[in-house]
């Protein structure tokens, strides 16, 4: 199978690259493994400042934000935020503009820490109550927070502008969602999404113009080698499996990319919790260009993007690199 | 605050728990204190391996002796706390295979039944064992929930009369003409200061029972044995997996639960240290080289996390790593070794003797006061594992059930058996039918890892002395799984939030995820690492803790 570009991971990167490319006339493959980080979305995109450019992206695959201000997390705290989700609670400054608040309780729903909520919200002077989902007709307060689990979902269904959701504990329903429409979208303007499987193997070449991928091998389609001009790696980090470790390594398994990673296992880790962890910042090489390093050398059609660079990059960062790669190939 | 008791016991290990149980049932009326929560040092830092003795029998008769002795009891009166699974002492062609005739012949000595079996029977019985082994032996090894057990005892202390402080530390002995007859206190949760007085004081901290006895200015020498061990996310074997050798590092496999324990190294450290152990790198890889001699398995098995404890063996001689130093029971009688009285300290020993050390000490306690009271806890079962159990006392009727699933008082859990009610027969026995269940509320599982439902952290709460994860922990397993606390850490301290305020359930959350995190630090690589990383995804940026 032959490509101009396949994109290793399905998640948030990789799908806004593989848009952006498809939408230049590309023909794209996007081969994901199944799980995304998006699945712990908070319904925000992290970041500074977003970019118009993005937000027109995600708004054709069907996806509203507002940009800009400030998110409330589960447990009551606003955070900056650069693109919100159309339908979550959102507030422009840095304080919550409203006076009085009401908050579902949802039969058997453990995901929303309603009393760590409660008390930051009266914390700040503000009127809280709890309801049940029957109360919220009627509900005098300003504001009507919903967990955005599925039957939240089901509740902005139902009384649409009067309620707000809140993100919860994951799995994140909004993540899903985000998800689905990016995968729709890829798809509908010609992209190809290989769903649950996995590159296993990779063939470089090395001439004398430098180091080329020629191509890579999946679990499933198994011989049959799937080829490309350009290959973005944006498998993410630990938790996605983009990069591996063991106890004395740490290893990006497709390509064999050099990563940062300190040689000495203790150095990858801090003593407390809420420490910076130093392998948040594992991530592998790069040349200027932006090429991968393998064994020192760039490969001169590899493209590392996202959490694979290094785990706290925020969303709009690992956006506007998948742009930028984009527009460049 | 001044109250006047026939007894206070230091020290909320197994040892102090079954001391005050002892008492308690002699009719004493008994203080038990602990500074932190219940099994914080070794009782809740072995392997929670039900020992049959085998492994002290060549070496150390006496303790081999106690130890069958106690193991048979525990069966009995603590059966909700035990798995009986049995244990194997394999040779492999490194070892000698004398050894095995001298072990057997120890054992039966000791009255350890131990079985020869060949290779092929040993595999036949546990895939896991590692298949070059030339030699097995079959002994009535077992696991036992430390926690569940020390808990059990608590309760029936209190039960019968004992009062019980938590997170209260001894900051001083209350000494007046040679003679304790008191402690001043210290609540480590706020500060406040108090003292409580009694006749006799018992010292059961182990470790740190060096410290309390050098404040009545006896001096018992402790040899602080560090022993470091690992938790395998699954249950790889099924039986107690040793070696049959000279005891050395990492030669103990034991099943319990869901997961495996392999362990310990052995390392004397300064007692100035032992509140701020971690598990080193170097240990690390020796429990994983040497667990892999024992089931091969362990070499590609998830480690979820690395714990260490310190054992309170008392200093004889320059054994540099105290494997050599009698598991024995010390126990102490100050009046006469030392000129003070009303002060006895019980230490050494090990967690399957606990009933044992109790008894002695309680022994000693009623002779001081003259109380002609038999020890009757060999005979009583503990609460969880009694046919009639605590219900009755606390007089808890709930039944919310629109299908009758449970009733107050009876059990017709077999009727309408759920995993979940299974899980928690496991972990509170005959109790179990206390747990509020069958309404939506009280069923919404809390740490699913786990299977543990809100009604079950309410029972905790309720009647298990529960305010803290780490508490909330060690009664329900809730956070032990392979998660590590990631989503139901947040769920619980909400519920615990009814009892103890936002504030403080917040501040108990950030502990409790540092605490998991220590454990998990050692062995941060592989699942564990991206485990980790996804803990920090949902606390830090989801939360934005």
């Amino acid at each position: 199978m032959k490509y101009n570009t396949v994109i290793i991971g399905g998640g948030l990167t990789g799908l806004v690259s593989g848009i952006q490319l498809q939408e230049q006339g590309q023909r794209v493959c996007i081969i994901s493994f199944g799980q995304t980080l998006l699945h712990f979305s908070s319904g925000s995109f992290s970041g500074e400042e977003s970019n118009t450019d993005v937000q027109a992206l995600l708004k054709n695959a069907g996806i509203a934000t507002v940009a800009g201000g400030y998110r409330l997390t589960p447990l009551g705290e606003l955070r900056p935020a650069a693109l919100t989700l159309e339908g979550y609670y959102h507030s422009e400054t840095a304080e919550l503009k409203e006076k009085s608040f009401a908050i579902v309780r949802l039969p058997k729903y453990l995901g929303l820490p309603i009393e760590f909520l409660q008390d930051t919200l009266t914390a700040q002077g503000r009127e809280v109550s709890i309801i049940t989902p029957d109360e919220v007709v009627g509900c005098p307060a300003e504001v009507i927070l919903v967990p955005a689990c599925k039957a939240g979902y089901d509740l902005k269904k139902t009384y649409g502008k009067r309620v707000s959701l809140i993100a919860a504990l994951p799995p994140s329903i909004p993540g899903q969602h985000i998800h689905a429409k990016l995968q729709q979208y890829f798809q509908k303007i010609g992209g190809t999404y290989i769903n649950g499987d996995k590159v296993v193997r990779s063939t470089l070449q090395t001439d004398e113009k430098g180091v080329r991928v020629q191509s890579v091998e999946t679990q499933n389609l198994g011989d049959e080698l799937i080829v490309a001009d350009h290959y973005i790696l944006a498998s993410g980090s630990f938790q996605s499996e983009g990069l591996q470790s063991n106890y004395d390594h740490v290893w990006e398994p497709v390509f064999g990319v050099d990563t940062n990673a300190p040689e000495d296992r203790t150095a990858w880790t801090a003593l407390d919790f809420f420490e910076d962890q130093p392998y948040q910042h594992i991530g592998v090489l790069t040349d200027e260009a932006g090429h991968a390093l393998v064994e020192g050398r760039p490969v001169s059609n590899l493209y590392p993007a996202g959490h694979i660079l290094g785990a706290l990059r925020t969303d709009i960062q690992n956006l506007n690199d998948a742009l930028r790669i984009a527009k460049n190939l | 605050m001044s109250q006047e008791y026939d007894v206070i016991v230091i020290g909320g290990g197994a040892t102090g728990a079954g001391t005050a149980r002892d008492c308690a049932l002699r009719g004493l009326k008994t203080l038990l204190i602990e500074r932190y929560d219940f099994t914080n040092g070794a009782t809740g830092r072995n392997h929670g391996l039900l020992h049959s003795g085998a492994r002290y029998a060549v070496n150390d008769a006496e303790s081999a002796e106690e130890c069958i002795k106690e193991n048979m009891i525990l069966r009995k009166i603590a059966r909700h706390c035990v798995e009986e699974h049995d244990g194997l002492f394999i040779t492999l062609p490194e070892d000698d295979l004398e050894y095995q005739k001298t072990f057997v012949e120890r054992c039966q000595h000791a009255g350890i039944r131990a079985d020869i079996i060949t290779p092929e029977d040993a595999l036949r019985r546990e895939p896991a064992v590692n298949p070059r082994l030339i030699g097995a032996v079959v002994v009535p090894d077992g696991s036992v929930d430390p926690f569940r057990l020390t808990i059990a005892n608590v309760l029936d202390a209190r039960l019968h009369g004992a009062d019980v402080l938590t997170y209260h530390e001894v900051t001083s002995l209350i000494i007046n003409n040679g003679r304790v007859e008191g402690v001043n206190l210290r609540n480590n949760l706020t500060g406040e200061t108090s003292e409580a007085r009694a006749q006799i004081t018992v010292n059961a901290a182990g470790i740190w029972g060096t410290l309390i006895a050098k404040m009545a200015g006896a001096q018992v020498s402790m040899f602080p044995a560090k022993g470091s061990l690992l938790i395998f996310g699954h249950r790889v074997n099924n039986m107690v997996i040793n070696r049959c050798r000279k005891p050395a590092n990492a030669d103990i496999l034991v099943p319990g639960d869901a997961i495996t324990v392999i362990g310990t190294t052995s390392d004397r450290v300064p007692i100035e240290t032992v509140d701020n152990l971690r598990v080193t790198p170097e240990e690390v890889e020796v429990l994983l080289t040497e667990g892999a001699q024992l089931a091969p398995a362990l070499a590609s098995t998830r480690i979820i996390r690395a714990y260490c404890g310190v054992r309170p063996l008392v200093a004889s001689d320059d054994d540099p790593t105290g494997r050599n130093i009698s598991r024995g029971i010390v126990c102490l009688d100050h009046e006469t070794r030392d000129g003070m009285a009303g002060f006895i300290t019980i230490t050494g020993g090990k967690l399957m003797t606990y009933r044992l050390m109790a008894e002695i000490a309680t022994d000693m306690v009623c002779k001081k006061l003259g109380v002609n009271k038999r020890c009757t806890t060999a005979e009583n079962a503990l609460p969880g594992t009694q046919p009639d159990s605590v219900e009755h006392e606390y007089d808890v009727v709930k039944d919310h059930s629109p299908y009758g699933r449970r009733s107050a008082g009876e059990d017709n859990r077999d009727e309408n058996k759920t995993y979940v009610s299974h899980v928690q027969q496991g972990r509170f026995g005959n109790n179990a039918h206390n747990i509020e269940a069958g309404r939506p509320d009280k069923d919404a599982l809390v740490c699913e890892c786990e299977q543990v439902t809100v009604g079950e952290v309410e029972y905790a709460m309720e009647h298990q002395m529960v305010e803290r994860l780490i508490q909330l922990r060690r009664r329900t397993r809730t956070g032990m799984g392979t998660c590590q606390g990631q989503l139901c850490a947040l769920r619980a301290a909400c519920v615990l939030s009814h009892k103890t305020g936002v504030e403080a359930a917040k501040a108990d959350l950030r502990n409790f995820l540092n605490e998991r995190w220590k454990g998990m630090q050692p062995v941060a690589w592989g699942s564990t690492l991206s485990e980790a990383q996804l803990i920090q995804r949902v606390y830090r940026d989801v939360c934005g803790l």
